[in-house]
């Protein structure tokens, strides 16, 4: 799958000014998104995810600043975007042409004095479409997402289920036929059999329309079946990267095997589980070391003193970690079930669903 | 719009104006010494003053044909007379001071006085809308702050002063504007140009002074306008790429605009009671003026008719308000009244 | 509306939160507790505010005025001293005297008891009956006596209020000054009546109400403990607005000389100065614009008082939200919360 990236995230940080300092949520984040593609984010509650998701249409909220190199490479052949560096306006063409997301939200996602049909027209007159070819396109979309278009065209978005809404805005975002879609969290709000089905249909858009996904979940065990490739983060920057089986198998960082372990089954989420003893760490506090020697068994002084760099893991030219004892890390932190045991039981999680 | 919410708003408004007609027939026989002995004294003068002379049983027939009221019935029967005469001869009495039907009288003057009320409420409205919108796009700026300053001045001075230091300044010392009346003399009505300047340059300063009771309505647009922004489906708008413009108006001003629109309604009832206090300020010859003449010489049949017909108005206001605001909001039509 | 200082925001927030655990505390401790959390905080966070002090420091010269001030100062009566003289000329007479020699101060200073009586009346009968009726009908939500008192409401606030109380002046002819409040405050109880329902309603929906009754906690115990303790602010800012309301139409009402003119008000005497020509003669215009002056500063220290208990009632409510968000979204996802 290796293709050209679609786009390259370069020391990527963001900040808010806050009464006590800078918080900053996201810090040195490096990584390249490749097309067609499903990227796993994962990381509890206010480990910078969204910041990240956000920054790549540079839609962090005020007064946040997003500062680094985002590169758009179009897939079309066109020049490079420096997403960072877009003046307004081209920023406003470029979202949701280029890049759309759709986020957690979904339930209040449209404005609640519009039907769900003018959503889909006003967004395709302001970005100079067709639009009679456009909203044939989403009556499609819907289709796909197995709504009636005809139906949900001419609703109001409280006429609606919350399901049903997150499938319309899916579909809205598939709109304009965008190069990357992020999905923050997109099934947090709803209910287990609905976030199921919507993952299925995602893998059937996502295969359908060749489009690349970006998707920020703490639901790791959902995205250990839709991910090609996961980015852990922790503490606002990216502490290991792979591909989906290395991270479930060979985890290295002991943060990772931590989540893992805590995770039975995969089946449930992260903030439900039994917690990783320690605080999570304050965004505007400037830290020594590696950001997770507070609660690592494995940590010493050097963890304390220098701050681990992402460095490939040996045997592997995919996965990344950022520990300076990765090796001893397994034996650490002893996963409950052996990776065979887990597999089968995700196996049997999946299926059953 | 469903059938319950509009029989729902319908019947409210026909339970108000049964209320309000009732309570002004009791109101007559609360009087000290009921209809007949307190407005003795009253149809007394006016008949000496013309040189005449009447004994009780003409003066319970004046009673009669004033107040509406024959007062020998039983009040049951008086009641429904007091309907009967107002529903079917369309009859609020006559008026002591200008033996004329109150009916008569206060439609010579209804147009006057909402012609001042609804350009003020428009005006009013509108500037509360630019203002609020501004305050809230650079909330906590210098700009907000100072605007919340003077809206807490202008939130604090009442119309009536508003008008005094108005007709002072612009009127009086400026000489801008006139200071009282509706329309120029020797201006011949009708549907030219000079009628109709003259009757804007009089109604110019009344508007004003009115328009200051919409204001308030700023601060809360503000609050609305900050709340909308903060919601999700306007962080979706500007991450679909939508043209700044429709944002500022599709999103948040329709969104923040939306809460105050039943309270714009209502507003006209502050309106009309301001107007009884303005149009003796500034002599404007409305329905304010008429029930503050009448309330000088206790003529009780204009001032109960006036009562009737403001909150008749309102009433009207109001339920337009209500009807429209599904068409506005789709999610009113399902009902859940006026909150 | 009104957040005032962000830098002190957080640490005022920090105020409402209750330290300590619930559990093993001693009566006094929780006394302590509440008296933190209803009195301290709250004052706490009330003079961090302009608004409040400034408000607050008006109405107490106000009520200083009305009280210590028409002990100290005669009487105005006519003949007392020259005739209009202008302001600052003369300092037996600071603010000048009207045709008939009787000062502007003194004239305005015993017209304040007899305004506060007003407003106590009127904002008294507003508030008491907007609440009772609130709280009722909040409480018996859907039952006929919501709907009742619902009707009720929207009747009153339907009928135009100053032409109303004209009628009703007419009538009754009322020259007590808590009956002229009174009147004035008929039409101001049910939009507060409205609101407080409202809020008993999304009161009932948290969880903490709901705990409550599951306890088995009697209705009005839960609603002296829950309910007062949250509505009382609101109230508050409430009770200043229709304060600010008896007074304009009080005012108007004397002003176009509707109501009697049996006690010293601040609107008679701007009736008689506008009478006498105070708007074209320089030499009286003062006799009309201290009056005005008046007035102004009065509203002005009960609409900033609203303003400030506002924001009082919102760092709570802001506190209390903190508090209830839960576990995992502390300070960490601070930046992730404002947009989510």
């Amino acid at each position: 799958m290796k293709s050209e990236p679609i786009a390259e995230v370069e020391n990527l940080n963001v900040a808010f000014p806050m009464d006590r300092g800078e918080s900053r949520v996201v810090r040195d984040a490096d990584i390249d998104i490749y097309q067609d593609e499903i990227l796993g984010v994962v990381g509890e509650s206010g480990s910078g995810k969204s910041m990240f998701a956000a920054s790549l249409l540079d839609g962090v909220v005020e007064p946040g600043v997003s500062r680094g190199e985002i590169t758009f490479n179009p897939p079309d052949g066109g020049d490079p975007i420096s997403v960072l560096d877009l003046t307004e306006e081209e920023l406003r063409r470029f979202r949701w042409d280029r890049v759309a997301m759709v986020f957690q939200g979904a339930m209040s996602s449209f404005n609640p004095v519009k039907t769900i049909g003018a959503h889909f027209k006003e967004t395709l007159q302001d970005h100079n479409k067709n639009v009679e070819e456009g909203l044939e396109r989403g009556r499609q979309l819907l289709e796909d997402l197995y709504l009636d278009p005809d139906r949900v065209m001419d609703s109001y978005p409280h006429e609606l289920s919350g399901g049903m809404k997150q499938r319309g805005l899916i579909a809205l975002s598939l709109l304009l036929d965008p190069d990357l879609l992020i999905l923050d969290e997109p099934t947090a709000a709803l209910d287990l059999l609905m976030q199921r089905s919507i993952i299925s249909l995602l893998r059937e858009v996502q295969t359908n329309y060749d489009a690349t996904f970006v998707m920020i979940t703490h639901d790791l065990a959902l995205l250990s079946k839709l991910a090609d490739r996961m980015v852990i983060m922790y503490a606002f920057q990216f502490i290991e990267m792979g591909e989906t089986d290395e991270i479930i198998w060979n985890a290295s960082h002991p943060y990772t095997r931590a989540l893992l372990a805590s995770t039975p089954s995969l089946a449930s989420d992260i903030d439900e589980m039994k917690p990783i003893p320690g605080d999570k760490p304050d965004p505007v506090e400037q830290f020594h070391g590696c950001s997770y020697s507070s609660r690592c068994p494995l940590a010493d002084e050097r963890c304390r003193e220098e701050e681990p760099p992402l460095r490939a893991v040996e045997g592997s030219t995919t996965q990344q970690t950022a520990c300076f004892h990765y090796e001893d890390a397994a034996e650490a932190i002893h996963l409950p079930s052996s990776p065979q045991e887990a597999a089968e039981s995700a196996a049997a999680d999946g299926e059953g669903q | 719009m469903n059938l319950n919410y509009l029989t729902r708003r319908l019947g409210q408004a026909v339970i108000t104006f049964w209320a309000t007609v009732t309570l002004t027939f009791a109101l007559y026989h609360m009087m000290p010494g009921g209809p007949v002995e307190s407005m003795q004294n009253i149809i007394l003068q006016q008949v000496t003053t013309s040189g005449g002379s009447v004994d009780l049983e003409q003066i319970e027939q004046m009673v009669a044909l004033y107040a509406n009221i024959q007062p020998n019935d039983p009040v049951y029967v008086q009641y429904i007379d007091y309907w009967r005469q107002l529903l079917f001869e369309f009859s609020m009495g006559q008026s002591f001071s200008h033996q004329e039907p109150v009916t008569t009288l206060i439609a010579e003057r209804v147009p006057w006085s909402m012609f001042v009320s609804v350009y003020s409420l428009v005006i009013g409205y509108t500037a509360s809308i630019l203002l609020g919108s501004a305050m809230a796009f650079k909330e906590k700026s210098r700009f907000d702050s100072i605007m919340s300053s003077i809206m807490v001045a202008l939130q604090s001075t009442p119309y009536y002063i508003v008008a005094l230091l108005l007709i002072y300044s612009v009127a009086l010392r400026l000489g801008w504007f006139p200071t009282g009346g509706r329309v120029g003399t020797g201006v011949e009505a009708g549907f030219n140009l000079e009628f109709m300047t003259s009757v804007v340059h009089h109604a110019a300063l009344p508007i004003l002074s009115t328009s200051i009771l919409g204001i308030a309505g700023a601060i809360s647009l503000r609050g609305n306008a900050i709340r909308v922004l903060g919601e999700d489906y306007l962080r979706v708008a500007e991450l679909r790429g939508l043209r700044p413009t429709r944002i500022a108006t599709e999103y948040v001003g329709r969104n923040a605009i939306l809460p105050m629109y039943t309270r714009f309604m209502i507003g006209i009832a502050g309106v009309l009671s301001s107007s009884v206090i303005l149009e003796q300020i500034f002599s404007y010859p409305g329905m304010g003026l008429l029930m503050y003449n009448a309330i000088n010489i206790r003529d009780y049949p204009l001032l109960m008719g006036t009562l009737i017909i403001f909150t008749s108005i309102t009433i009207i206001g109001i339920l337009i308000a209500d009807l429209t605001y599904g068409y506005i909001d789709p999610r009113a039509s399902g009902g859940g009244g006026t909150e | 509306m009104s957040d005032s200082e962000g830098d002190t925001q957080s640490e005022l927030e920090a105020l409402f939160e209750p330290q300590g655990t619930v559990e093993s505390l001693t009566r006094w401790e929780r006394v302590k507790q509440q008296y933190d959390l209803y009195v301290r905080a709250p004052l706490k966070v009330a003079i961090n505010d302009w608004r409040t002090v400034v408000g607050l420091g008006l109405l107490i010269l106000f009520g200083l005025a009305g009280t210590v001030g028409v002990w100290f100062t005669a009487a105005p009566s006519s003949g007392q001293a020259p005739f209009l003289l202008g302001p600052f000329e003369n300092w037996a007479y600071p603010l000048g005297t009207d045709v008939l020699g009787r000062p502007i101060h003194t004239q305005l200073i015993h017209a304040t008891p007899a305004m506060f009586q007003m407003i106590l009346g009127g904002a008294g009968l507003a508030i008491g009956l907007a609440t009772v009726v609130g709280l009722l009908s909040g409480f018996l939500r859907d039952t006929v006596v919501d709907r009742v008192l619902m009707t009720i409401a929207d009747v009153v606030i339907t009928i135009p209020g100053l032409p109303l109380v004209m009628v009703l002046v007419a009538v009754f002819q009322p020259r007590n000054p808590y009956v002229v409040g009174v009147l004035l405050g008929l039409d101001a109880w049910p939009a507060l009546a409205r609101q407080i329902r409202s809020q008993v309603l999304s009161i009932r929906e948290e969880h903490y109400v709901e705990a409550s009754r599951i306890m088995g906690l009697r209705i009005w115990t839960i609603l002296r403990r829950d309910l007062l303790g949250q509505l009382t602010p609101y109230i508050a800012i409430n009770a200043a607005l229709a304060a600010r309301g008896i007074i304009f139409g009080s005012v108007g009402l004397y002003f176009i000389g509707v109501l009697p003119f049996n006690a010293l008000n601040w609107g008679v005497m701007m009736n008689m100065a506008y009478a006498s020509g105070a708007l074209n003669e320089t030499a009286k215009l003062h006799w009309l614009l201290w009056p005005m002056l008046t007035i102004f500063l009065l509203s002005v220290s009960f609409v900033l008082l609203s303003q400030g208990l506002d924001s009082v009632f919102n760092v709570r409510l802001r506190a209390r939200h903190a508090q209830t968000a839960g576990e995992g979204d502390t300070s960490a996802s601070k930046g992730e919360h404002d947009n989510a």
